[in-house]
């Protein structure tokens, strides 16, 4: 069998387009991978309207069986082909696009797009519900998660090796570092002055001027040079640099100007939580991720909470964290914001530094960062609706409450109320932490057993071999009622 | 005893003080005035300017004399020789405890220390003044004295669900979800349409050191250069559709003619702790396929602008739906605000925090049962037996006027689902179980009664009141 696939991002864009819309299906689409590869012969498409059916006009004239997976949303599915088509998607609410808001674009109703394909992947029973929903009981429509728990095995075993109690020390080759227990912080932070105008904005007590606030003022001419001789030496000169001469001048950058990407050492100790996201994406809801973060730890310097966020407009994310950390009461638990992509290295010693994976969002398709802690032995502080659904538990978890709130589409621009996610009940999160933090310090046998038994939920919930029976269950009848 | 008391707002500036801050002071002071008289000689007046004046020349005669200053602590006059207790509402668990604008006065210590003592309007506010002052601080709870205006509006036995239609005629502006042919799609037909497929993203070569060099050269002089021209927001794409006229002109005695179940709140829409938008999309979404559920939002805002098109907007976000939303927009005298009262069957509220709730407290004493929260001052007299409750979750919070906005104080999250879920028990209990709905009918015009009878609240008044004259003559004695 001849498997076709296409996702608008590949590995050389992917790196310059962190935290696009589209970078998540790439992703996905890589760890597909190895299980496509255990069932046909697979072929990456850089054009499907231009690729697909030639090749599978080929494919049927050796008497080869042939189909393509395209890994995006319905609505940017290329349609119309010879070659039966499954997309496969992530979706994180109780509907899915039943209407067309313009004539001229049908495909904006989901139904209309999907009855020209052959079936739909999903990563959670949610999602599959709500294309049963839409297609009717009959329509071939499967939830297979990204199967990356394998590709997780060296980190695993590298876990196993090393002890926690070692501290961890992490280099980030490229990022920025903003962490509360650092005395230079207050230097960056906005000024009450900055805060008072972005209040009274926000309350529409006065209109929003772009020249006015926190990073938005006019800057003077010696800070516009400062700030470029910065960027020319993190950019140009640092890498090109002996470490002896190095390291001064990326103490002189990071002083001078923090909002550069540079060379970043990371240490942490405490009760680790971490959580990976894209800022721009307004689901994650960080804002009740810190709050009752900081709330609840006030009093708790030993505890520490690492944001590490992927995107390449990483600026404006970061400007909205800070206007939100002089707003809240005095806390002495630390807060970390690391912006930047992390090596394989940077990766691993994160992961092992923590001891808790953290969500709050509104809605998960499936949520890889969190899958990824889990199969590592993370456990979790996490809410469970929406794919979440599928694999957390109070076994491996210390649960969010949450309810369901009115919501549209995220691609609808009449943003008409049409579907549910799920709001978080912040008092509940702030007990998960405190569950967690006392966990860990006070039953170490059960944090044990609830990170032996996350490793195993995950195996069962997105390993290869979970993924290889279920897809080679659902393409059979597929590619059976196809001609070849 | 003589009372002095005064309120910023007056009858004749009221008109053009809805919705401001102070507005809510008017109807405190007008609802206070009868337990006031009950006990007192009471005598407004207009600045607190007139109060020592008045104090001197009537504490000659030998009587007590009070002030009574209808306002927030940071409002209240200091200073005075009368002497002066603040009466206000308060929706925070907390009490200001810092100063900002330059006004020591915002630390509520710094006049509660100054002033004679605080009435406060529910249980919470007077908890958390003594929290602030001590616990032998001189405060009470005390809530306004509603009932005794709309208690007559029972009927014998209680209130039924109504089943017939009715109409009320209304001068003002309208927005009536059932005339305005709403829809979605309408609101993006003029947008640029986005690419039909997801772009392949091209790969572009990484820059070297002598690109990037160049590139940050160029930045730099346009850095340089761009600081003489300001920066402007971006502007929305496409042409943009005139706006709506809906509900623009005031109609003169209109009849609108209701039927079903009707829901009804009384708000500002500029209030953001009334989650008004929450109030409507609950609505909508429980009754989308319901036509006989109406919802009716009386605004207390002086400036239809400031919400008419976020209203229609947002209307037509929730379209289709069978059930009907009118706002209303105008002034409703004594005689029109009990009919309101009298042909809706249950009161809506739904915010984050209140320091009283004048309305729902009506709605109550007059027999009409709730869907609401029970927190902050609803904790007083709201419970499953005179409302339907919805759910909510503790949440950070910062005080209404802090220009900061420091997040130090609590309020409520509200549970939408369970919003959405109390509207449709509501309009089912009123369809098919009349008898409960009249028992909660009876409930909550007894709780009200108990609660807030005008000689109850004037018992507490004067209780208060004596003991504060007492600790004040000892001191003068002394």
């Amino acid at each position: 069998m001849k498997i076709l696939v296409y996702s608008a991002m590949n590995a050389e864009t992917i790196l310059q387009n962190f935290g696009e819309p589209e970078y998540s299906y790439f992703f996905v689409l890589r760890e597909f991978m190895p299980v496509l590869q255990q069932l046909g012969e697979v072929e990456v498409i850089e054009d499907p309207a231009r690729d697909v059916d030639h090749r599978y006009h080929a494919a049927a004239a050796r008497g080869e069986q042939c189909i393509f997976l395209s890994f995006s949303p319905p609505h940017l599915t290329t349609l119309g082909l010879d070659c039966p088509t499954i997309p496969v998607f992530a979706w994180e609410f109780s509907s899915m696009p039943d209407e067309a808001w313009w004539h001229d674009r049908p495909e904006m109703d989901w139904r209309w797009c999907l009855e020209q394909c052959a079936g739909a992947i999903v990563h959670s029973r949610q999602s599959a519900m709500a294309v049963r929903k839409l297609m009717g009981e009959e329509f071939p429509v499967i939830d297979i998660p990204a199967p990356l728990q394998d590709r997780l095995a060296e980190a695993r075993r590298w876990l196993s090796q090393t002890s926690h109690t070692a501290e961890a020390s992490i280099e980030i080759a490229r990022g920025t570092l903003f962490d509360t227990h650092d005395p230079e912080l207050a230097r960056w932070l906005p000024t009450e002055e900055d805060i008072i105008r972005a209040v009274a904005e926000a309350r529409s007590v006065i209109p929003i001027d772009e020249n006015k606030g926190f990073r938005r003022g006019p800057k003077t001419a010696r800070r516009i040079t400062l700030e470029h001789l910065v960027a020319w030496y993190q950019q140009v000169l640092a890498s090109r640099l002996p470490e002896r001469l190095r390291r001064p001048l990326d103490r002189w950058a990071v002083r001078t100007d923090p909002w550069q990407l540079g060379r970043r050492q990371l240490k942490l100790d405490g009760v680790v939580f971490t959580s990976l996201f894209n800022p721009h994406d307004g689901r994650k809801n960080w804002v009740d991720m810190i709050t009752a973060f900081c709330v609840e730890f006030r009093d708790q310097p030993d505890a520490t909470l690492v944001l590490k966020l992927g995107h390449r407009r990483h600026e404006d994310a970061l400007q909205g964290f800070l206007m939100l950390l002089p707003r809240l009461p005095a806390f002495r638990c630390r807060l970390v914001i690391l912006n930047g992509f992390l090596d394989d290295e940077a990766y691993l010693q994160l992961l092992r530094a923590t001891h808790f994976a953290v969500n709050t969002s509104y809605g998960e398709g499936q949520c890889l960062p969190l899958m990824e802690y889990l199969s590592c032995g993370k456990p979790a502080v996490a809410p469970c609706h929406s794919a979440l659904a599928d694999y957390i538990s109070p076994d491996i978890a210390f649960t969010v409450d949450s309810w369901a709130d009115a919501t549209a589409w995220p691609h609808d621009p009449r943003v008409a109320y049409r579907t549910l996610r799920q709001q978080i009940d912040w008092a509940s999160l702030r007990r998960a932490y405190r569950a967690a933090f006392e966990c860990y310090r006070e039953r170490p046998e059960t944090y044990r057993a609830m990170a032996r038994a996350a490793e195993q939920r995950m195996q069962r919930h997105c390993s290869q071999a979970t993924a290889a029976e279920r897809l080679a269950h659902f393409l059979n009848p597929v590619i059976e009622k196809t001609p070849a | 005893m003589i009372i002095i008391v005064n309120s910023k707002v007056t009858d004749t500036s009221i008109q053009t003080s809805l919705g401001k801050s102070e507005y809510s002071y008017y109807f405190l002071f007008k609802q206070f005035m009868p337990a006031l008289e009950q006990i007192a000689r009471v005598i407004p007046v207009a600045s607190p300017d007139e109060v020592d004046p008045l104090f001197h020349q009537l504490s000659s005669s030998g009587e007590s004399v009070i002030f009574l200053s209808i306002s927030p602590p940071q409002q209240t006059p200091l200073h005075l020789r009368c002497p002066t207790v603040c009466l206000f509402a308060w929706e925070f668990p907390d009490a200001p405890d810092r100063m900002w604008d330059n006004d020591a006065r915002h630390d509520w210590r710094y006049v509660l220390t100054r002033i004679t003592g605080a009435i406060a309007c529910s249980h919470e506010s007077a908890q958390s003044i003594r929290n602030l002052m001590g616990p032998d601080y001189p405060v009470v709870a005390i809530p306004a004295p509603v009932w005794a205006h709309f208690g007559d509006l029972l009927p014998a036995g209680g209130w039924q669900p109504h089943s017939g239609p009715r109409s009320f005629e209304f001068s003002g502006n309208i927005i009536d979800s059932s005339v305005l042919g709403l829809s979605a799609d309408g609101l993006v037909q003029h947008l640029p349409r986005p690419p039909r497929h997801s772009v392949t993203c091209p790969v572009t070569a990484q820059p070297g050191p002598w690109r990037l060099s160049w590139n940050l050269f160029r930045s730099w002089i346009a850095a340089l250069r761009r600081d003489r021209h300001p920066r402007v927001a971006p502007k929305p794409s496409g042409e943009q559709p005139p706006p709506s006229q809906a509900g623009l002109q005031p109609q003169e005695k209109s009849r609108l003619e209701l039927s079903g179940v009707v829901f009804c709140s009384i708000l500002n829409p500029m209030d953001g702790r009334k989650n008004w938008i929450d109030i409507i999309t609950a609505f909508c979404w429980a009754f989308r396929d319901t036509p006989d559920a109406t919802l009716i939002l009386k605004m207390t805002h002086h400036d239809l602008e400031s919400y008419r098109i976020i209203l229609l907007t947002l209307l037509s976000r929730l379209a289709p739906f069978q059930c009907r939303v009118v706002a209303l927009h105008g002034f409703l005298d004594d005689d029109k605000y009990r009919e309101l009262i009298t042909l809706t069957d249950f009161y809506i509220n739904a915010s984050n925090a209140e320091g009283l709730c004048l309305p729902l407290m009506e709605f109550l004493s007059a027999g009409k049962p709730a869907l609401a929260p029970r927190h902050t001052a609803m904790l007083d007299y709201l419970d499953e037996d005179v409302a339907r409750l919805v759910e909510t979750s503790e949440e950070l919070a910062s005080w209404s006027h802090d220009p900061v906005g420091i997040l130090g104080s609590r309020r409520h999250r509200l549970n939408w689902e369970s919003l959405m879920q109390g509207y449709r028990d509501c309009h089912t209990l009123a369809r098919t179980n009349p008898d409960a709905y009249q028992r909660m009918s009876v409930n909550g015009w007894q709780r009200m009664q108990q609660l807030s009878e005008t000689s109850v609240v004037a018992a507490e008044l004067k209780a208060f009141l004596n003991t504060l004259v007492a600790a004040e003559q000892v001191e003068a004695e002394a």
